[in-house]
């Protein structure tokens, strides 16, 4: 393949994945000027060093693994945070809580899921995210966090519990059907 | 309700659009013992493909985004415009391509150290040496022998007539034609491996002497108490240190890897990974651990590829940099 079509395709794919990965990002780091400059980091690496991954299927798993990744040794530079790993002990110790929606009637359904999303226990908001975000399969998203796969379904499992019951709380459920 | 894993593994497989057959048939027959409607199902399935939308409602701004990455790949001239390259191929090269290693024969003065199992007087030796690269040496017996570099093997001219009995310095992988009557040994400089079965590995260094089985059984002993002996049977690997042997099991599969090219990685820590990288491709690799990267976890496989290719991918699955130290590789 030609260099400059390879760069055509690299450049899809960027345009593809670069919202996903920048909101991925922001689930780990809150400034979003920052979110975009290790999501562009994570791509002119790619194209420095590893231009094979631009065709490669695993492009997807290699973009947001090193972005959490990328987005995790921020945080540790920045000593903002105690950098937690995911460990499919501590995943398995988190309950189910209630999450609650503001009273708000003017919500949509995608606005109302959003809030909901926003509220899910963080680690398994993460797992959600990636698996979303990502589009990543399940064995790709236990790779990509370090986990088993039983524990990537477990937390997909409790975030669509709690989603379930959090919108059902808002009467929407009820437009469902309609 | 709280359900079984496998019950909710069918239904997030479902969700993905994954489901197979006999999962849809399992999940029916749950469905029909527990009396669950497809209509808590279907919820499910809104909120999940609902979401997908949801969580990307575009707020960053992918243009301006492009521009600046476009901007900083041609400030780097790393794209030239219009300018035609091939891609970055992988290459390849293996054991083939490997420079031949000298065969040398001579006399051997060595072998009064042996106590030869037979009255037959050993007057000569074949000496096989992998000195630029791992080489595959067939011995007369058939058995296939595989010497890492710098290692040695020494067998007699009578090799497979009544005794087969060689000595190895070094490491080598070993898979073993069978004979039922004449026994297969190796002769490191402490220990004995007699084999009982197939294939393993034997490295014997300065430092200890280790057998890996892969198949089949093998019988270890010290030379210097012949009563001392332990029999290493498939995946399990034993070192004979300072005077005793120690048995693991073999949970990882690279101690295969520079007899099979390949390296591979599941949720490694990253500790463990410069270790092995260390050890296959014979350069220091280190981490730099002010960054507490110890906890990170790799899960990657290569074949064959050179350090710095190998190197490049873990930097960018692990968000960390590399560089060269002298003659050593330091991750940070």
């Amino acid at each position: 393949m030609r260099e400059d079509g390879l760069y055509k395709q690299f450049r899809l794919g960027f345009e593809k994945f670069y919202n996903p990965l920048c909101i991925y990002a922001n689930s780990f780091v809150k400034e979003p000027s920052v979110c975009e400059d290790i999501v562009q980091e994570v791509f002119i690496r790619i194209w420095e060093t590893r231009k094979d991954l631009v065709q490669s299927d695993n492009l997807r798993f290699y973009l947001f693994t090193a972005v959490r990744n990328n987005c995790l040794t921020h945080l540790n530079r920045e000593q903002r945070m105690t950098v937690y790993s995911l460990s499919d002990i501590d995943l398995e110790d988190d309950d189910t809580v209630d999450i609650m929606p503001s009273v708000d009637d003017t919500l949509n359904y995608h606005a109302l899921l959003g809030q909901g999303i926003e509220q899910l226990p963080p680690k398994c908001k993460e797992v959600f995210l990636l698996c979303r975000l990502g589009e990543l399969s399940n064995q790709q998203a236990a790779d990509s966090l370090g986990i088993s796969v039983k524990t990537v379904n477990n937390q997909l499992w409790k975030a669509l519990k709690m989603l379930r019951a959090f919108v059902k709380n808002t009467g929407m459920g009820l437009l469902f059907f309609l | 309700m709280e359900l079984p894993d496998n019950i909710k593994a069918i239904i997030i497989n479902r969700l993905r659009g994954v489901i197979s057959p006999e999962e849809a048939a399992t999940l029916e027959e749950w469905q029909q013992q527990h009396a669950v409607d497809d209509e808590a199902l279907d919820h499910y399935h809104r909120i999940w493909t609902e979401s997908s939308s949801t969580v990307r409602q575009p707020h960053f701004d992918t243009a301006k985004g492009w521009q600046r990455v476009d901007q900083r790949l041609k400030d780097t001239g790393i794209v030239e415009p219009g300018e035609v390259r091939t891609a970055g191929l992988r290459r390849y090269w293996g054991l083939a391509a490997a420079a031949a290693a000298a065969i040398v024969i001579m006399i051997a003065g060595y072998w009064m150290f042996f106590q030869p199992t037979t009255q037959q007087q050993i007057t000569w030796s074949k000496v096989v040496t992998a000195d630029a690269t791992n080489k595959y040496v067939k011995l007369p017996d058939s058995t296939l022998v595989l010497l890492r570099k710098g290692a040695t093997i020494t067998y007699s001219a009578g090799f497979g007539q009544n005794d087969r009995l060689l000595t190895l310095t070094g490491d080598a992988f070993f898979d073993v034609a069978s004979h039922e009557n004449i026994p297969f040994r190796i002769q490191t400089e402490k220990t004995v491996v007699q084999v009982l079965g197939t294939s393993f590995v034997v490295n014997s260094n300065a430092g200890a002497d280790r057998v890996v089985v892969v198949t089949g059984k093998v019988l270890f002993t010290d030379k210097s108490k012949p009563e001392n002996q332990c029999i290493v049977s498939a995946k399990e690997q034993v070192s004979f240190m300072g005077d005793t042997f120690v048995k693991k099991n073999v949970s990882d599969s690279n101690y295969l890897a520079w007899q099979t090219g390949t390296l591979r990685f599941t949720n490694t820590p990253l500790k463990e990974v410069v270790k092995e990288l260390s050890a296959y491709y014979g350069t220091a690799v280190n981490v730099n651990d002010t960054l507490k990267t110890g906890s990170v976890k790799v899960t990657a496989s290569f074949r064959e590829q050179p350090l710095k290719e190998v190197l490049e991918e873990i930097t960018v699955i692990t968000g960390l940099h590399y560089r060269q130290q002298q003659d050593s590789m330091v991750i940070y």
